[in-house]
């Protein structure tokens, strides 16, 4: 009979057992208080807990308690609470101490869901709210979503909380008005204390971010000026090159044209002193466009009487030095142009003379017997006659090395056909030779083609030539191995016809 | 000087540290981000397929709920470059790193009132051309910081006030023309008349930035916020050019205003913005267009005007939404001295201008708590009076797109 009765009780019991919930989350040790055993003890992620238990949270624990009927409780470091009942569609929990929020799913007619607190009783209808019970029983609630009816135990008095908003309850005092939650608080962000810390401090983080972003697009204002002045660019292997360019003007009749690149490992500059008839006008610009070519019965008021360039790569260095300019017409009955023209022109390399000319009957042009040639081993005249043989059906001298005819001057395109890289090349009979290779290239270093160049108009052509950057590198014998690589863009140095190609027609094939 | 700025600010905050005795709870906050992407600019083939990364990493320090320190390390790679960065330069930007380790104090006075100082320092890397590695980089730089701030909340308000001073220097940039290979190459006369009073380093400066920002937290969720910034640069070898192209013993000073207004709508779902940030750039320094003979007085001199409204929303589960972004910005740059030019260089009579719209949108889709992936694209479109592009290019459109992932901490 006892063992019946044992039997009969525990099915009692089993009948009458509260309603599970489950832990879905936990952070440090949260206890449970089962009403069963009347003691704490510690619990864990998937533990049950059912009506009449309870559960708290220490200094750094945290728990998630999933109701059976789908609502959700979070916890709070160093809160209690007591699942009064948690039986479907009835949910009464007791907050008695710290702060929990509730995720409450919506509720059926006839079912509910309470907070309790000391002093207040919060229902609600399918929201997110949390409510706190600070160190003074002060309740503080807050609404995300849904609705809160706040009441206050002793007065009865009742306030809707909307979402957005919060109140707080004192006991025997009616609950303030709902206010909306400040957003920049801890309290307002309805997350953890662990949680806000957090975001607080992504705040500070993003603030400085947000700063150094404005600071970086400073920088960034700093290198685009830069590129908008034409200082940095790339050279036709891809490399950089700075680029600075000034004009001079020493003296009145005078200015100077100077232009500084620079590479990873070298140092190139050029200097061009042009040296006119009179005072230069103060817009240079006056004197250079016609200063080599100019149309007109009258002879141009200005004229360039000097030019003095070097060319050098700090070591080596490339001059030309021509003299006593003077512009020639065309036709001096009836002139329709003047083109300049000087008395003496002389082209060295590392100061020794290659070759020079002297217009010694002053009519502006090239007679066979003007030009000289040197050996720049002895200083000799080099004679054409006895050093060279004519190719009378290229028109051109040339020397045999071996089997093989040397040309005293050379025009190849080296890249292709298609590409605007010309070399000219002068090889003298005792072995001296000089290169110039001359590109046409965009600021990212690619050689214009004439493909880029096919179709445009007459003014896109002139568009493209504005738009371009002119390279030259020397080479010579002279130079054991090393270059003069400069780049110019001076639009007045296109202008006056200084910077331009040989014309793609006159290249060998 | 920056030594001093630092030191003066650990100091400080050494001085307000709190009892270190009492709990000290270390928070690591952090977000690391990866992408890969093309980038397209007008008539171009896309670039290679390249990788972008990002990171933020902070081991928050609290001493107290009053007092924080914040170690925090930024730090970026990218292999291609986003359409909102001044690629006017042409597709010159190869790969670029940076790396930025400040200090940030926080001391809560009161609930309300925040006091912050801080101390950084930064280093920016560029490989723009085949021959520059890292560290060689034309226009690489180094930054150093040192500033205050203090922030005040209400109810319905926040104000936020703070300067700073900080340094920036250019380690590979320096003029040509004073540098020792030219000298001592050049005719004696030519250096003398180019290298007198040319500076150096000339595009280094030094820095007070001040910030006021105020925010009005309106009901139903709206916030209305009002900044303005101002920074003072000296430049500390760079001397003003004059109308003959040479320079003259005065150092360049600019004046940089920036003041930005917007309005921000939240939702627990959705969040709207527009923002105008007003730009007015003033500074002493002319410039001499030794191409062309041209001088131009005020030539930095500009005022810009930014119009940005975005949207953002999130769908699906509360916890792991997938997140939306578009964004618009549209921007007009008006230069007050600078002159257009045609196609062959000659210039206009008007002035500068330049009209900047760029659209974007990004998705974010969660894959587990703290990784979500990321897809991303934008648009730009840029126009201007300008029509010589030699140097620089004015008139373009470009075009990107991003797909990766980001973990957060």
């Amino acid at each position: 009979m006892k063992g019946l009765l044992i039997v009969l009780s525990g099915l009692a019991l089993a009948v009458s057992y509260p309603q599970a919930a489950k832990i879905i989350a936990v952070k440090g040790d949260p206890e449970v208080f089962k009403s069963v055993k009347n003691e704490w003890t510690k619990t864990a992620k998937g533990s049950e807990v059912r009506s009449t238990d309870k559960v708290r949270c220490g200094k750094d624990s945290r728990a998630d308690i999933l109701l059976d009927n789908g609502h959700r409780v979070r916890m709070w470091p160093k809160s209690e609470i007591s699942l009064n009942k948690i039986e479907s569609g009835q949910t009464d929990i007791k907050l008695i101490f710290g702060r929990i929020r509730s995720f409450v799913k919506k509720l059926r007619p006839r079912e509910k869901f309470e907070v309790k607190t000391p002093v207040a009783v919060c229902s609600v209808r399918g929201t997110d709210f949390s409510v706190e019970v600070g160190e003074d029983n002060k309740v503080m609630v807050e609404v995300y979503e849904g609705q809160v009816a706040a009441r206050e135990e002793l007065t009865g008095s009742e306030v809707l909380v909307n979402p957005g908003e919060f109140t707080s309850i004192v006991t025997n005092m009616a609950p303030q008005t709902p206010r909306e939650i400040p957003r920049e608080t801890e309290q307002g962000s309805g997350m953890t204390p662990e949680e806000a810390i957090k975001e607080e401090s992504k705040r500070e983080i993003f603030q400085e971010i947000s700063k150094e972003d404005v600071l970086s697009r400073a920088a960034e204002e700093i290198k685009l000026a830069e590129y908008q002045n034409g200082k940095a660019m790339i050279d036709v292997s891809g490399n950089r090159v700075r680029l600075e360019e000034y004009i001079v003007r020493s003296q009145p009749n005078e200015f100077k044209y100077v232009v500084l690149n620079t590479r990873e490992d070298r140092f190139d500059f050029g200097k061009i002193l042009f040296t006119f008839n009179k005072t230069l006008p103060e817009d240079l610009t006056e004197a250079t466009r016609n200063m080599f070519l100019a149309e007109g019965e009258t002879q141009p008021a200005l004229w360039l009487t000097d030019v003095v360039s070097v060319m050098s790569n700090t070591i080596d260095q490339v001059n030309e030095e021509a003299t006593g300019g003077q512009m020639f017409a065309d036709n001096q009955y009836n002139p329709k142009y003047w083109t300049l023209g000087f008395a003496s022109y002389k082209f060295s390399v590392n100061n020794k003379t290659w070759w020079e000319f002297n217009d010694t009957n002053i009519n502006g042009i090239l007679d066979s017997g003007e030009i000289s040639y040197y050996n720049i081993a002895t200083g000799a005249k080099i004679n054409f006659a006895s050093d060279f043989q004519y190719d009378s059906t290229l028109g051109k001298y040339y020397y045999m090395d071996g089997a093989a005819k040397v040309y005293f001057n050379e025009l190849t395109q080296p890249s292709g056909e298609e590409s605007m890289h010309f070399l000219s090349k002068n090889n003298y009979a005792n072995g001296q030779w000089i290169t110039a290779d001359d590109y046409v290239i965009s600021d990212e270093g690619k050689i214009i083609t004439l493909s880029d160049l096919q179709g445009l108009s007459s003014a896109e052509l002139e568009k493209k030539a504005y738009e371009s950057n002119f390279e030259r590198v020397y080479s010579c014998s002279a130079f054991n191995g090393r270059k003069i690589d400069l780049v110019f863009s001076a639009k007045l140095l296109i202008d006056s016809g200084m910077l331009n190609l040989p014309n793609p027609k006159n290249v060998e094939k | 000087m920056n030594r001093n700025v630092l030191g003066l600010l650990l100091g400080a905050v050494l001085l307000v540290t709190p009892d270190l005795s009492a709990e000290i709870k270390v928070s690591p906050v952090g977000s690391f981000t990866l992408l890969g992407g093309q980038y397209w600019m007008t008539n171009s083939v896309p670039t290679a397929l390249a990788g972008n990364a990002n990171a933020f990493f902070s081991p928050v320090i609290n001493f107290s709920a009053s007092s924080a320190l914040l170690p925090i390390y930024t730090g970026s790679y990218r292999g291609t470059k986003d359409v909102r960065e001044l690629v006017g330069g042409g597709t010159l930007t190869q790969e670029s790193q940076d790396h930025s380790l400040s200090l940030k104090y926080v001391y809560k006075l009161s609930p309300q009132l925040r006091l912050k100082a801080r101390g950084g320092y930064k280093i920016e890397f560029l490989k723009e051309t085949k021959d520059e590695t890292w560290g060689k980089g034309l226009f690489d730089y180094k930054k150093i910081i040192g500033g205050v701030e203090v922030e005040r909340f209400w109810n319905s308000a926040n104000i936020r006030a703070g300067a700073d001073y900080y340094t920036m220097v250019y380690p590979n940039y320096q003029s040509l023309v004073t540098q020792d290979e030219f000298q001592t190459s050049i005719d004696t006369m030519t250096y003398a008349e180019l290298s007198t009073q040319a500076g150096t380093n000339i595009l280094d400066y030094s820095a007070v930035s001040v910030t006021a920002e105020y925010t009005r937290l309106l009901p139903k969720n709206l916030n209305l916020t009002a900044r303005y910034d101002l920074a003072l640069k000296n430049f500390v070898d760079q001397k003003i050019v004059d109308e003959t192209g040479e320079f003259t013993s005065d150092l360049r000073k600019d004046a940089a205003h920036y003041l930005t207004l917007s309005a921000n709508l939240g939702t627990p779902r959705a969040a709207l913005s527009i923002a105008d940030s007003i730009q007015y750039y003033a500074s002493n320094q002319n410039s001499f267009d030794a191409a062309n003979s041209k001088y131009t007085s005020k030539y930095y001199d500009f005022i810009q005007n930014a119009v940005t409204p975005s949207v953002s929303f999130a769908l699906g589960a509360k916890d792991a939404p997938v997140k939306f972004s578009l964004l618009w910005e549209l921007s007009y740059r008006l230069y007050a001295q600078r002159l257009a030019q045609n196609d062959d260089a000659s210039y206009k009579d008007s002035k500068v201008n330049q009209l900047v719209n760029t659209m974007g949108f990004s998705i974010s889709y969660p894959l587990t708590k703290n990784i979500s992936a990321r897809l991303s694209s934008s648009y730009s479109d840029s126009s201007s009076n300008m029509r010589y592009e030699k140097n620089y290019k004015y008139n373009y459109y470009s075009f990107n797109y991003f797909a990766g992932v980001t973990l957060e901490l």
